[in-house]
């Protein structure tokens, strides 16, 4: 959380930084705006609460992915898989119109504070399993959870497309990036007979070591307050 | 230009973000296995028949035997089967999925059977928690010498209306029979002998047969029921409970067995004077202090009446007295047959043994690769008194990891000495004395094992079917032969999944034939035998159903590397 503060500190203090320069440059202050929008995409949906000024824009948001979704596994054994994601995160964006006749076009830069990261999935053998010497149901040979946590503090880069301000009262505009998340870790802890899986974690752990961007494709609904 | 400079900018970054994703290496759940324990029954439990007599080389071969008592439900094969047998000395026994006996809530069961050639086994197994468990039964061999420290009496007896016409007298002799006490019973003229349901035996001939079993030998080893028996009660035929169970400490025990024709003697109207001589500096183990003449000695019978469990009861006590040559006797009255002994019952006490290994640590070895190195090694533990009685018979201990705790339940008396020999060599390594009463944790040592003709070998094993796919299996044994030596140790072989190789590791010595055995899928017998040296490993092959597909010495980890398939004929 003190990273995002001072992020927050950094970035409201360039904007006004600019906002200054730019007033030294035209000798007329910006407007200000203050908006509000909802937001929906590949990091989830939620909503923001934007402050522009000039070809500046900061804004402040909640984002939340629930995702739950059931599949089968052949993993040695099919088995059936209950998977729950979780990402929330909390995010400060700085918006920037690099080009002056070109409004549409924004590049933007932040961070978020991942207050969850994770995917647990919960795998439970289909089918019984037949040792020669007896024959081990689902339910005496256990289960499987694993977890993936990417929990943490994530920069952010993209590009927007669409006018930060509303011409009126609404506009819609899209952003496209990328937020580079933490290095995951994957624990994997089993029951019964499945118990000697942890190390399936560490193995887990360091495939998914690269795995760390999450690509950011954003409709943006924005009103303007005022 | 700006225009085409912010297009081209739009166009890469949407490729780049949507690109992302596929830039990693891509994760499929199939390259990932999910790795089942098939070792499902607890306390995995080898049990190895074995000839008394140490010197001899006949062993005990395949026969069928018999579980019994009060937890039999719980007992199933290594197979999972309910039908028990003998192959080639052994058997394995698992407990059904589930039971977890503990000290408090043990499981008990007792084992049967006749191996051809040598008398009936009648061993009583307690199982304290669901680790692997190892037991040796030993056996005594009709029509062959006895083991060390037992003797015997065989005597037949005139009787007169089926009484003897004059008092008689039934001694052990302690001539060339490796044992300096006697036994010795007097039955006065006239005695009434009777039979099952105290039917009055009016034969001609009575055969007597009485042996003794000396509290310092290995003797203790074949005693009827063994010394940690499951049906023990007290005068008043209350079940004696100790924790733990009851571990007797003998100071000498006595079996007769008695018949008229072809009626079993059970008891005699008159009272048979009965006394055993005590080992000399034999001592109270309670008290550690001297037994004197006028103590009294704690006495039990085990009476195996057909159809009845057998039992051991506490008898009135035994009175010691001279023997008229500078010895003690203790002297009781005889009732019934057929076993007597003097047996203490003091409480037990729950040791636990570590077993640390130094060797490698003073080579200046990092620490981690101890464990590595250490590629297990069976031990026989076994505990005596001060003065050489047997507390705790020798008992396989398999020492697979070092630093590890192994617990043995031991009488508590007033001092002992454990003795700990390598099952490889047979020679005792570790000798310590212990202190039973405050005391309960010991560390051993052994470095003696880092002997450089004994070697680490590690065995990965596979069972396949034939379409050369990995069967899963429980956990098995193998019965490893020393050929030089016929030296038998048991191995456990850890249970293999779809997708994890089962395996063993274990010291053996260079430059020496062995035989390996162990039971297939369908309880068929698997061997393999060979030369083991180092230097001149043989080529990788296919060997009766077995392919050798590694086998290898790496000197970096003075290890031995195998990897054997058997592809079972029955999938």
């Amino acid at each position: 959380m003190k990273k995002i503060y001072l992020l927050a500190l950094t970035l409201v203090g360039s904007m006004n930084l600019f906002g200054q320069a730019t007033s030294a440059d035209t000798t007329k202050s910006c407007d200000y705006r203050l908006m509000t929008s909802l937001h929906a995409g590949t990091s989830g949906f939620g909503l923001d609460f934007k402050y522009n000024c000039g070809i500046h824009t900061a804004r402040i948001g909640y984002s939340t992915i629930p995702f739950h979704y059931e599949t089968v596994l052949d993993m040695g054994l099919s088995m059936g898989t209950d998977a729950k994601v979780s990402y929330n995160n909390i995010h400060l964006i700085y918006d920037i119109q690099p080009f002056k006749k070109a409004a549409w076009f924004r590049v933007n830069a932040g961070a978020a504070y991942f207050v969850s990261a994770s995917a647990v999935a919960k795998l439970t053998p289909k089918d019984s399993v037949n040792t020669k010497i007896v024959t081990l149901s689902p339910d005496e040979i256990g289960n499987v959870e694993i977890t993936v946590d990417n929990k943490g503090f994530a920069p952010y880069l993209g590009i927007g497309l669409g006018r930060a301000v509303p011409k009126k009262k609404f506009n819609v505009n899209f952003d496209f990036g990328t937020y580079y998340l933490p290095a995951p870790t994957v624990t994997v802890v089993g029951t019964k007979l499945l118990e000697n899986n942890a190390a399936l974690g560490t193995q887990l752990t360091e495939d998914l070591k690269t795995y760390r961007w999450m690509p950011m494709i954003q409709l943006n609904f924005t009103y303007l307050i005022k | 230009m700006k225009k085409k400079i912010v297009y081209g900018f739009v166009a890469l970054s949407l490729i780049g973000s949507m690109a992302i994703p596929y830039g990693c290496k891509k994760i499929n759940p199939s390259n990932y296995t999910i790795s089942v324990s098939t070792d499902v029954f607890s306390a995995p439990t080898a049990i190895m028949f074995e000839n008394a007599n140490s010197e001899s080389t006949v062993q005990p071969g395949n026969f069928p035997i018999e579980i019994s008592g009060q937890d039999a439900s719980k007992v199933i094969t290594s197979l999972g089967k309910k039908t028990y047998g003998v192959t080639n000395g052994f058997t394995f026994l698992s407990l059904q999925k589930g039971e977890n006996p503990t000290r408090e809530n043990p499981v008990r069961f007792k084992i049967t059977g006749v191996a051809p050639g040598f008398e009936k086994i009648d061993y009583d197994v307690v199982i304290t928690s669901s680790d692997e468990q190892n037991f040796v039964v030993k056996l005594i061999q009709e029509n062959a010498p006895l083991p060390s420290g037992m003797v015997e009496l065989k005597k037949e007896q005139l009787l007169t209306n089926g009484v003897p016409a004059k008092n008689v007298t039934f001694e052990t002799s302690t001539v060339n029979t490796g044992t300096k006490q006697s036994t010795k019973m007097e039955m006065q003229a006239g005695t009434v002998i009777k039979g099952a349901g105290d039917k009055t035996l009016t034969g001609s001939n009575l055969v007597v047969n009485v042996r003794y079993f000396d509290p310092r030998t290995e003797a203790n080893d074949v005693i009827p029921g063994g010394l940690s028996p499951e049906n023990v009660v007290d005068k008043e035929g209350k079940k004696v409970k100790v924790e733990g169970g009851v571990n007797f400490v003998s100071a000498g025990v006595i079996k007769v067995d008695m018949t008229v024709g072809s009626d079993k003697v059970e008891t005699f109207e008159t009272a048979v004077d009965t006394q055993i001589e005590l080992t000399e500096g034999q001592d109270n183990p309670e008290t550690g202090e001297l037994i004197k003449i006028g103590d009294k000695m704690p006495l039990w019978s085990r009476s195996e009446r057909d159809g009845q469990a057998a039992q051991w009861a506490a008898e009135d006590s035994a009175l010691v007295v001279d023997n008229g040559s500078g010895g003690l006797v203790a002297k009781f009255k005889m009732k019934h047959l057929s076993c007597y002994g003097l047996l203490y019952v003091p409480q037990n006490r729950l040791f636990s043994l570590k077993f640390e290994q130094t060797g490698f640590v003073s080579s200046g070895t990092a620490g981690s690769l101890i464990d590595e190195l250490f590629t297990g090694q069976l031990v026989y533990v076994a505990a005596y008194s001060k003065e050489g009685t047997v507390l705790v018979k020798k008992h396989p201990v398999y020492v697979s990891k070092l630093d590890s705790y192994h617990y043995f339940s031991i009488p508590k008396v007033s001092g002992a000495v454990f003795k700990i020999t390598d099952a490889n060599t047979n020679n005792e390594v570790v000798i310590k004395d212990i202190n039973t009463k405050n005391q309960y944790t010991y560390s051993f040592n052994l470095s003696q094992f880092d002997d450089p003709n004994v070697i680490n070998l590690s065995l990965d094993y596979t069972i396949k079917c034939t379409a050369n796919k990995m069967v899963p299996t429980a956990g098995t044994y193998a019965i490893i032969t020393n050929l030089k030596t016929n030296q038998r140790i048991i191995v456990r072989i850890d249970a293999a999944s779809k997708t994890k190789k089962g395996g063993m590791k274990i010291k053996l010595v260079n430059k020496t034939k062995y035989r390996i055995e162990t039971i297939g899928l369908n309880g068929e017998v698997l061997s393999y035998e060979s030369y083991l040296d180092i230097q001149n490993l043989p080529p990788a092959s296919s060997i009766s159903g077995f392919t050798i597909d590694k086998l290898i010495y790496n000197p970096s980890t003075k290890r031995v590397e195998a990897a054997v398939t058997y592809v079972t004929p029955k999938c």
